[in-house]
């Protein structure tokens, strides 16, 4: 018999006395830049995320730099390709922009036996774009709801079908909104899904496109549209619109400050899944890899890309997940 | 003589070669499509299968008063929480205790998970004291040997939280947020979040608020997100108040779910708690669901379940939208919602049945009955949420406004309700072949006509393998410029696309009179060049329409077309839509047509045309009762060949439109057709789950329109064929 409750006092302490605990967290955190080292050698493959699609691809060209005799391969259909990839073994990395499903899970445990290990990689800003001459001041996240979905479970009580409904006058008025999203491969699709229509359906007009860039150029030359993609994929023709979380709250741009502070209300952690035995570390080139991304020059990349990077003291944590 | 002998006995040498290469090729290629066939039933053929519900060998619990149990992922371990015996984890197989853990202070009077998880219990004892476990499996190698450890891990470093004497109470825990919603017995409502949960260090309680239901709720549940809280009467009253934020805490509904005077039997959320299954006395299982009724939050009856005796135990499926109901009669019933079919029952029956519960993945079913037993069902249900009518009719899903046709098949949240249906799919399919058709039958079969029968053959030798190798374009590149370079093109100058249907072919006819009209010096050594001389013309006129569209806009629709589309006609538009799938696929298209219809009409006998001729029948009387007629069968088939293949294409379609899976045949809008579906969703679609199956079956209805539509090509041109041979 195992005892099992043994923390019950000291919890009790730390209960009346939450101080204790607490005050560590605000130590100073700081990464170090990625140092060489020697002997790697050999060949990686990463198959998922469209969204991660550019970053990706700037860390293996650095990581290149510094490994010239290494040999990466990165592919990006969307999120949803790197499960399967992971499972078979063609992949060593698999970058998703959402969270694994438990099904996905659940088949990874059944050939392997442990879950994949996930390491949070950089923090993107989903936005929301409108075409430049669209003169929408911002949108809280209840009526982006409304634009995109059938049921409005987030809680709006009327559809939006023009932008007049939004409260635009003159031409814009009675000018129809025309929809664009990601496919359902996409991980973007399913976390825009999740949080931003709050579990609901989106309408069956969405315009579908197969990647994030794809979106922002026809959102770009369609006058009445309306799309949403990574803050990464940002053109001169489009303007992410600054979003509230709530009706009557204060809206926040996608911008880098408001949503490394996380006021920004679609800032969302980006994901890398690799396939690592709990009790065996990967190999040296993965886990090499990996350190590179969660290093200082690996999270510049991330800055230097229009993503937000991660604040120390997470990555050093994520660090901790490829030992 | 001799020599004979052997020359015949080559040939028939040769033949018997011939003939066998031959069949044997023959017989290779149907038995290919044959096996395919069979490859694609054999992958669809389990979503048929009926579920079953299989009762095993009843186990011993380790108390009578056993408050939750449930069964790791695997089946491996089966866990109990008692009254008395604490944690306990035991063998599912005979029901021997592997490991028994004491909780603290024992005495618990309930133990309830916490919503959404799936492991997480909130435990409350006798002194009204709450506290949080986690069950947790664990994978461990010992070298190589695999060894699921199973634990129970006290949260909040097993901090307490003093709930006092309550009526009921629910916990809501996502990520950094834990709420508490409780009801105190004198009726009052108190919704309470919980700090800094997210490191698991204390349970630090947060603000906290007070909530008075209308009538006397016996009952309070979170709805979906924890962000709205549900209080339930007895008599079927039930109160629903928005709480996304604990300032503004607002009752949004009022009603009640029963006829006066019934009583709730059970009542239990469905996965996602967007609806809500109530079991009256007269054994109906009712389905309510959150909607909008008169641009308000109200909740309403999606559909109906009628049992045989009163239901009294619903729990409903962990990961999809089914649930199982227990009648007094002792039966076990297993019903899915969305498909709305009773998928399977218990023959025998099972008397005093206390509480039930699913595995994690809903392969196991476990009751606790009145004797102290567990009794385990092995649930074979691996696609409850398809059915005939659900793939092809209207079905009613949460949240919907009305029942609909639906296509929308996945989610990254579990709590998503998948939509299957293939009524827009291929409509969409049809109506993409219909629009390109529209435009690639009466250019392609015309310009065969000109093309075999009043070209001049020099030019003839050029033009028709030009436009058969325009057959060689990749349609990828087709799709790409038409998604990107024309569908906004059209968008900016829709009036003069739309003009340019009636005017090119008005213009074409106009050059023809006046050609006509011209005197015969001129015109001579002209006659089979017509066409090349069309063609300046129809550039200008293009040329016209596209540089004077704003114009013609506002001369002919007062301003917007696209508004004027959609006020007057009701027509809303889409940049990418049927119209430009049409042009894109349409110009896939017309080179097969052209190219067979060509040959059939180039193929009619010289002696039927010369005949006619010299029967005094005027070249345009020859054309349409003799040649045509003799070269219809070539061009119905080369019409269906068109069509079959615009239905099988995939990429144009897949970059032009919006793959929007509407049933609407407007020109303005898109479309999502089973090609393009199969393409884009068959990569991310897990192996076995229903969706890989479904996209199997769209294939299989694939293969079955190019069938059909093939079978009735070969009998009509069979028919044709027979009609005008005697000419």
């Amino acid at each position: 018999m195992r005892l099992f409750w043994p923390l019950i006092l000291v919890a009790l302490v730390s209960f009346h006395a939450p101080g204790s605990s607490r005050a560590e967290v605000q130590t100073e955190y700081e990464l170090a830049g990625y140092e060489r080292v020697s002997g790697i050698s050999g060949s990686l493959s990463s198959i998922g995320s469209d969204s991660l699609a550019n970053l990706m691809t700037f860390w293996t060209e650095a990581f290149k730099k510094i490994y010239p005799n290494i040999n990466i391969q990165v592919q990006a259909p969307g999120s949803s390709s790197a499960p399967p990839a992971l499972l078979e073994g063609t992949a060593d990395f698999g970058p998703m922009s959402r969270l694994m499903k438990d099904l996905e899970i659940a088949a990874f445990e059944r050939r392997y036996g442990y879950a994949p290990t996930v390491v949070r990689v950089a923090i993107d800003a989903l936005s929301v774009y409108v075409h430049r001459d669209n003169p929408i001041e911002f949108l809280s996240l209840p009526q982006v709801d409304a634009i995109f979905s059938v049921a409005r479970r987030c809680g709006a009580l009327d559809d939006v079908a023009v932008w007049g409904d939004l409260g635009l006058g003159g031409v814009w008025a009675a000018r129809p909104i025309q929809f664009y999203g990601r496919n359902s491969v996409s991980g973007t699709y399913g976390y825009f899904k999740q949080n931003v229509l709050c579990s609901g359906d989106f309408k069956n007009t969405v315009n579908e496109q197969p990647g994030s860039a794809s979106v922002v150029q026809a959102v770009a030359s369609s006058i009445t549209g309306i799309g949403y993609s990574g803050i990464g994929y940002r053109t001169s023709g489009v303007r992410p619109v600054p979003l509230a979380l709530e009706e009557g709250l204060e809206p926040y741009s996608a911008s880098s400050v408001s949503a490394s502070e996380r006021s920004y209300p679609l800032s969302r952690y980006l994901y890398v899944y690799m396939n690592k035995r709990p009790d065996q570390s990967m190999t040296p080139l993965k886990t090499e890899f990996m350190r590179f991304v969660l290093s200082e020059t690996g999270q510049a990349i991330a800055h230097k890309d229009g993503f937000i990077r991660l604040s120390p003291r997470i990555a050093l944590r994520e660090q901790q997940k490829i030992q | 003589m001799l020599e004979l002998a052997r020359i015949s006995f080559r040939r028939q040498l040769v033949d018997q070669v011939t003939r066998r290469v031959v069949g044997f090729g023959g017989a290779v290629i149907i038995s290919t499509i044959a096996l395919i066939f069979l490859y694609l039933l054999w992958v669809v053929a389990p979503i048929f299968k009926k579920p079953e519900l299989e009762a095993l060998p009843p186990i011993p619990a380790p108390e009578p008063g056993v408050l939750a149990f449930g069964a790791s992922p695997s089946l491996e371990v089966m866990y109990f929480i008692g009254k008395e015996s604490g944690l306990v984890f035991a063998e599912p197989g005979s029901g021997n205790v592997r490991t028994s853990h004491s909780l603290v202070g024992g005495g618990l009077t309930e133990a309830r998970l916490v919503y959404p998880t799936q492991d997480t219990f909130a435990l409350l004892d006798d002194h009204g004291a709450l506290r949080f476990l986690r069950i947790e499996f664990r994978v461990r190698f010992d070298g190589d040997e695999r060894r699921l450890e199973a634990l129970g891990e006290p949260l909040f470093e097993a901090a307490e939280w003093h709930l006092g004497q309550v009526r009921d109470f629910d916990v809501y825990r996502e990520a950094d947020q834990l709420r508490l919603v409780s009801l105190a017995v004198d009726g009052t409502i108190q919704l309470r979040e919980f700090l800094d949960v997210d490191d698991g260090f204390a349970l630090r309680p947060g603000p906290s608020v007070s909530i008075e239901p209308d009538f006397r709720a016996s009952r309070v549940r979170f709805g979906p997100r924890g962000q709205w809280i549900f209080a339930f009467g007895r008599d079927g009253r039930v109160n629903l108040f928005q709480a996304s934020r604990l300032s503004s805490v607002t009752s949004v509904y009022s009603g009640s779910l029963l006829a006066e005077g019934e009583r709730i039997f059970a009542l239990e959320p469905l996965l996602g708690r967007h609806s809500w299954l109530l079991a009256d006395q007269g054994g109906r299982v009712t389905q309510w669901t959150l909607g909008r009724a008169n641009g308000e939050i109200a909740m309403h009856v999606l559909r109906e379940f009628e049992f045989d005796a009163p239901v009294t135990h619903l729990r409903a499926e962990p990961q999809r939208k089914g649930f199982v109901a227990v009648d007094t009669d002792g039966g076990l019933h297993l019903v899915h919602t969305t498909s709305q079919r009773v998928l399977a029952r218990t023959e025998a029956a099972f008397k005093g049945v206390r509480q039930i519960a699913f595995s994690p993945r809903a392969d196991r079913l476990y009751a606790l009955l009145g004797n102290g037993e567990i009794q385990g069902f092995a649930v074979r249900n691996e696609h409850p949420e398809i059915s005939w009518s659900a793939l092809w009719r209207k079905v009613w899903y949460e949240g919907y406004p009305e029942p609909s046709h639906t296509w929308q098949s996945s989610a990254s949240q579990a709590d998503f309700e998948p939509k299957f249906s293939l009524t827009p799919l291929l409509f969409g399919t049809l109506k993409a072949a219909f629009y390109a058709m529209l435009i690639a039958a009466p250019i392609a079969v015309m310009g065969a006509v000109y093309t075999a029968y009043f070209m001049a053959p020099r030019l003839r030798r050029w033009i028709k393998p030009g436009i058969e190798v325009m057959a060689a374009l990749p349609t990828v590149v087709l799709g790409f410029v038409a998604g990107l370079w024309l569908a906004p093109l059209v968008e900016t100058h829709l009036t003069a696309t739309l003009l340019a249907f009636p005017l090119l072919p008005l213009c074409v006819l106009v050059v023809s009179f006046i050609f006509h009209l011209m005197p015969g010096r001129v015109t001579r050594g002209l006659d089979g060049w017509l066409g090349v001389l069309c063609l300046p013309v129809i550039l200008l006129l293009i040329w016209l329409l596209f540089s004077s569209d704003a114009w013609l806009e506002a001369a002919i629709f007062g301003g917007s077309a696209q508004e004027w589309f959609r006020n007057e006609l009701g027509l809303a538009y889409d940049q990418r839509n049927a119209l430009i799938v049409g042009i894109a696929m349409g110009l896939a298209v017309i080179p097969i047509i052209f190219s067979i219809s060509e040959d059939a009409i180039h193929g009619v006998p010289r002696h039927l045309t010369s005949g006619s001729l010299a029967l005094g029948a005027t070249p345009w009387q020859t054309l349409t009762r003799v040649v045509i007629l003799t070269a219809s069968p070539g061009i119905f088939s080369a019409l269906m060949i068109g069509f079959g293949r615009a239905v099988g294409e995939t990429m144009i379609v897949l970059m032009a439109t919006g793959n929007t899976p509407i049933l609407d045949m407007n020109l303005f809008e898109g479309m999502r057709t089973l090609a393009a579906n199969i393409a884009v969703e068959l990569p991310e679609s897990e192996i076995g789950s229903s969706h890989y199956s479904i996209l199997f079956l769209t294939a299989l209805v694939l293969f079955a329109i190019t069938f059909v539509f093939n079978t009735i090509a070969e009998i009509v041109r069979a028919r044709l064929r027979e009609r005008y041979a005697h000419l």
